[in-house]
């Protein structure tokens, strides 16, 4: 009985020690406003998608869509600013989107760190084929995948 | 390590103790020949973090444990420790941040031993009994990194400060006389966390003496070996 245990024992540390602990799955891009877009011709909302639509920060060069057919948009918002800017084309049509928000630190888990929060504030757009801008959802948390805004086009 | 080898071995321990159950009380049926009480009190060292070390090398942590029996059944358990915390360059690359923890705690509680045999000079006991926990600890991240693939990833740091954490813990478990006075146990242990005053974002990766720091319910194992020490002579 006590070798029996002792043996035993020692084989159970080693498993439930190495075996009983599983690492969780991290999410990336946890920091975009999901905008849907949507016909503003219609009475109730309807979906829409844009062809050949592009998507740049005002100051960068680099796009996050290059002429891509979508329904809806993934913005990323900047960690050091609380106000972003990006220009959004379809075609030959070009509007301004500026969104404005208040970020929070966040800690998800030990194996996933880090993240920020946001809360979006305002919501500005030109009117080339933006037609107007509703925030259905203010927030934008790890693991929610939430439509944020939606933008109503000619 | 593979997630079929897991469950394979989590199936293993469930099985392992499971035997180990039914094994104590078929003695506890069958071995009805004997009396092991005497006074004094037991002191001695939880291989837990020394084993735990093994695995993670980030971790260090050592206690202390004692047994007093107060009543004919009853025992009061106390176990005192520290763990020290600090990422390996590994860790810190897979979790983008940095950590570092440092931090002592306390348990107290009572066991039942129901281990029933009236064998002369058996000692063996199988416990079951409530614990409470308490661990102070100061911990920190020196640096961390958000990573943003468009508008540029963020760093910052979060300085060290203090926390307290305080749990229940259900423990169950046989030990055994393994040589006159020398004692060896383990325990299955469910922790159960009660009250944490954390003022910042950061969760404790380890919260010493209750484990994982981001569950509100750890299950944990203890492997004790001690030495009885008599505070009276034993009645032949």
């Amino acid at each position: 009985m006590k070798f029996r245990t002792c043996l035993l024992a020692v084989t159970a540390i080693v498993f439930i020690t190495a075996g009983c602990e599983n690492e969780e799955a991290c999410l990336s891009n946890q920091h975009s406003v999901q905008a849907g877009f949507f016909s503003a011709w219609s009475q109730t909302d309807k979906d829409s998608t844009l062809n050949e639509v592009s998507l740049f920060g005002l100051e960068r060069e680099d796009s996050i869509y290059t002429r891509e057919s979508l329904s809806e948009l993934f913005i990323p918002l900047d960690f050091e600013r609380d106000t972003v800017s990006f220009a959004v084309v379809a075609r030959t049509m070009k509007d301004t989107l500026r969104i404005a928000y208040q970020k929070e630190l966040d800690f998800i888990s030990r194996d996933c760190g880090y993240i920020f929060s946001f809360q979006i504030d305002t919501v500005w757009h030109s009117n080339a084929f933006i037609d107007s801008v509703a925030i259905e959802y203010t927030d934008i948390k790890y693991g929610e995948t939430v439509e944020n805004i939606k933008l109503y086009i000619y | 390590m593979g997630k079929p080898l897991k469950i394979l071995s989590c199936t293993f321990i469930s099985l392992f103790f499971l035997g180990q159950v039914l094994d104590a009380q078929k003695k506890v049926v069958t071995d009805q020949s004997g009396d092991g009480s005497s006074g004094g009190f037991t002191l001695g060292v939880n291989l837990e973090g020394p084993i735990g070390r093994i695995f993670d090398s980030d971790k260090a942590a050592f206690s202390a444990v004692t047994h007093i029996k107060f009543a004919q059944k009853w025992f009061f358990r106390g176990e005192a420790g520290f763990e020290n915390l600090t990422f390996s360059p590994t860790n810190e690359q897979e979790r983008s941040y940095t950590y570092e923890s440092n931090g002592s705690f306390l348990k107290a509680g009572v066991l039942y031993d129901f281990f029933s045999v009236e064998e002369k000079g058996n000692n063996d006991n199988i416990f079951i009994g409530l614990n409470y926990g308490f661990a102070i600890q100061e911990h920190g991240s020196g640096s961390y990194t958000i990573e943003n693939g468009y508008w540029g990833d963020f760093q910052g740091s979060m300085g060290e400060y203090v926390l307290n954490t305080h749990w229940l813990e259900i423990m169950a478990g046989p030990r055994t006389e393994l040589l006159k006075n020398l004692y060896m146990g383990w325990t299955i242990n469910m922790r159960i966390k009660v009250l944490q005053d954390n003022e910042k974002v950061l969760d404790p990766f380890s919260v010493p003496g209750f484990g994982n720091g981001d569950n509100t319910v750890n299950v944990g194992f203890s492997y004790v070996i001690e030495y009885f020490i008599p505070w009276r002579k034993n009645r032949e």
